[in-house]
């Protein structure tokens, strides 16, 4: 390779965020992703899925998986990122995203398999479509799933009809968890819930700092309970 | 007559530290057995007589409180001593379990009276003594033993799982205590089983008992539960945690308990929410209830006071967690209140609104046990298995029963730098001491610290140095003693 040829291949590279590498006969110049995983449903590779890199809850960068359901970013800065996957698949979780940190911009971190699929675990109660008494410590509202397999830890969490967080529920490993009705969350904490529309899901805990989401339930809440 | 099963002991020094000898066997036979009918009695008179001191679990007392940190006496058991706290009965004996199994009997100037062994450890359990002395606690063998106040077996009733819970001792007799069975059981006094009322979960919640007798406790399975005196369900309230902590009555006969989703929630008798109020992440504390319905608290590093509308009162931070309950006395005079909590940094404090700290004393190991307060006296355990009296020096130890601890008795311990250590053979069974025993005191790794020669006439005096003159550094050390056929170990604690 001419310097012309290489002097354009580094400006490209330079021009696209990543860092060369400029060792001598060592390859061909094209950056080495230090962060690279695979997304997977069940044991098959999920190819053309789109998985985000992000920074602060925003999106750092963006790649697609490939045939064998790969996928990489070359990340040069050392702190705290969230690899996130996104479904509307029907079987799958609504999201699956791994925290990581990076402590020098060339560690190399294991990135767990991202896995979408809910595998059996899906909510059965409350059911959406109808109202259900606003609960209370008597008569608390009971959630109920059907179990993934091995049981997972997961938290179920409310939210008002505007995603505002109402109340997140202890980790459990269970099929079913009642709620009382009191808010735990910012300005519901120590409030009880009022009639009204709001969402749920499941937040599914995996190894290390891997979560899963399932998609959002509607819940209405009516008068009626006894508190 | 059923003895305390030695096949489950540690061969180390149980050999002749504490036996029951055959006088004291013959005195418990002619006091009650297995042929001789139980009497129901309710709770003792003892100035400390269970968990939180009374049925409601108010942890509050009044009278004399010790205005500084003066150590009366301490006792090295030797063995962990975690969750069970010190009780204290009517003749003054001092109760207290720990976790090699043992119920452990100490005479009101802190020697071993008598050790009962159980067949698993009762690191939660904290002893009940009923009005006739005996005593109640929960192993985690899974029964619930009763023992006489002379050390024997009245009845041991096994229920489904490890008994974590400490029990109450309702007026007509009735002892009450959770299982990891999921179930709390009624026991009559004669041991059989009256009723069990399953929950959802493993019970780590001691039950309370109200004024109209029914119990009330929490379970793992998120639920502070409301039973009747007849094992019927009155009510149950949902919260979002495994509900630990054991409740309390507080003023108006309302039930206060936390739950590990960090609400602390106030209950009538009849099931109303009376308030709820957030104060933690999780809260594990079980509530003292001082005057005008004050509760006390220990969350995290603070302790925590709530008024009785559940707002914040006033809190203190202590820069350590605290892991034991609080315990409170009320000076009726001002209505002063004083609270006493031990920490996981090895101190133990008497903590008062206005004046913050009023004393501490570091006594070296983490304290998990709540502490006791009666007649004029503070008791507390450490992690370490100490059981340390504060209050003023006993001149005379008053002999509750027979003595029958033989054994090393270790004075001041702990001690400051500089102070002479006093370790005294207790003396035989039978046979009078011989001479040329020695005592070998090491640090916590094992390495020799010092050796010193004992006999059976006169006391061995280590004056904190090592071998080389130079005095140790504060900190736990083991003493391993023999003395012919005799021997034990122990701990001594060093303070700076």
């Amino acid at each position: 390779m001419n310097s012309a040829a290489r002097l354009i291949l580094v400006l490209a590279a330079l021009a696209a965020g990543c860092s060369p590498d400029l060792r001598e006969a060592t390859g061909p110049l094209i950056p080495t992703p230090n962060v690279s995983g695979h997304v997977l449903r069940g044991d098959l590779p999920v190819s053309d899925q789109k998985v985000k890199l992000e920074r602060a809850d925003s999106t750092w960068a963006e790649d697609r998986t490939d045939i064998g359901g790969a996928f990489g970013f070359v990340v040069g800065d050392s702190g705290v990122w969230t690899l996130r996957v996104d479904s509307t698949q029907p079987d799958d979780f609504a999201r699956v995203s791994y925290e990581f940190s990076l402590a020098s911009p060339d560690a190399k971190p294991q990135i767990p398999t991202l896995d979408l699929s809910r595998h059996g675990l899906a909510p059965r109660e409350p059911s959406a479509g109808e109202g259900h008494p606003v609960p209370s410590l008597f008569e608390p509202l009971r959630f109920r799933w059907d179990q993934s397999e091995p049981p997972a830890r997961l938290e179920v969490r409310v939210y008002t009809e505007a995603f505002e967080p109402v109340w997140f529920s202890t980790q459990l490993q269970d099929d079913r968890m009642e709620w009382n009705g009191l808010g735990n969350q910012g300005r519901f904490r120590g409030r009880f819930a009022e009639a009204g529309a709001y969402r749920w899901r499941i937040v599914v805990d995996g190894a290390g700092a891997l979560r899963m989401t399932t998609g959002w339930n509607e819940l209405i809440l009516q008068q009626g309970g006894v508190r | 007559m059923q003895m305390k099963p030695t096949d489950c002991w540690p061969a180390r020094d149980r050999v002749a530290r504490w036996i029951i000898p055959p006088l004291a066997l013959l005195a418990a036979s002619s006091v009650g057995g297995w042929s001789a009918p139980a009497q129901a009695t309710g709770l003792n008179s003892g100035p400390w007589p269970m968990f939180h001191r009374s049925a409601t679990h108010d942890a509050r007392t009044t009278g004399v409180f010790p205005a500084t940190a003066a150590i009366a006496w301490t006792n090295a058991t030797g063995d962990t001593i975690e969750y069970s706290s010190p009780v204290i009965a009517s003749d003054g004996t001092i109760y207290v379990g720990n976790k090699d199994n043992e119920l452990v009997a100490l005479t009101p100037g802190g020697s071993v009276k008598w050790v009962y062994g159980t067949n698993g450890n009762i690191r939660y359990s904290t002893p009940a003594i009923a009005d006739d002395g005996t005593v109640y606690v929960g192993s985690a063998d899974g029964k619930l033993y009763a023992i006489r106040s002379n050390g024997t077996l009245r009845w041991a009733t096994p229920t489904g799982g490890a008994v974590k819970t400490s029990p109450a001792i309702a007026p007509d007799g009735t002892i009450y205590a959770g299982s990891d069975d999921k179930k709390l059981w009624a026991f009559r006094a004669d041991g059989t089983v009256k009723w069990s009322f399953a929950t959802g979960d493993t019970i780590r919640s001691s039950p309370t008992i109200g004024a109209d007798g029914a119990i009330y406790f929490g379970s793992n399975d998120r639920k502070i539960y409301a039973v009747e005196p007849t094992g019927v369900l009155r009510w149950a309230a949902t919260t979002g945690g495994p509900v630990k902590a054991s409740p309390a009555i507080g003023q108006g006969a309302d039930v206060i308990v936390g739950s590990y989703d960090g609400f602390l929630y106030s209950i009538s008798a009849g099931g109303t929410l009376q308030w709820v109020t957030f104060l933690a992440d999780e809260i594990r504390s079980s509530a003292a209830i001082g005057i005008q319905g004050k509760i006390y608290l220990s969350l995290g590093t603070k302790l925590t006071v709530v008024g009785n509308d559940g707002d914040l009162a006033w809190d203190r931070e202590l820069g350590s967690v605290i892991n034991s309950t609080p315990a409170v006395h009320t000076r009726l005079s001002d209505s002063l209140e004083t609270v006493v909590v031990g920490a996981e940094n090895g101190r133990f404090y008497a903590v008062e609104r206005n004046a913050g700290i009023v004393w501490q004393a570091l006594l070296g190991s983490p304290i998990r046990s709540s502490a006791a307060i009666a007649n004029g006296r503070v008791y507390v355990c450490t992690l370490a298995g100490s059981v340390v009296c504060f209050g003023a020096p006993v001149t005379t130890d008053v002999e509750a029963g027979p003595l029958v601890s033989a054994g090393l008795v270790v004075s001041p311990n702990p001690f400051m730098s500089g102070e002479r250590v006093t370790l005294r053979y207790a003396g035989g069974m039978s046979a009078p001491a011989p001479d040329g025993g020695r005592i070998l005191v090491t640090d916590v790794t094992g390495r020799l610290v010092r050796t010193l020669a004992l006999s059976g006439e006169s006391p061995a005096v280590w004056d904190g140095a090592d071998a080389h003159d130079r005095p140790v550094a504060a900190g736990v050390y083991l003493y391993r003693w023999e003395l012919g056929d005799d021997s034990g170990s122990g701990r001594v604690v060093s303070l700076r």
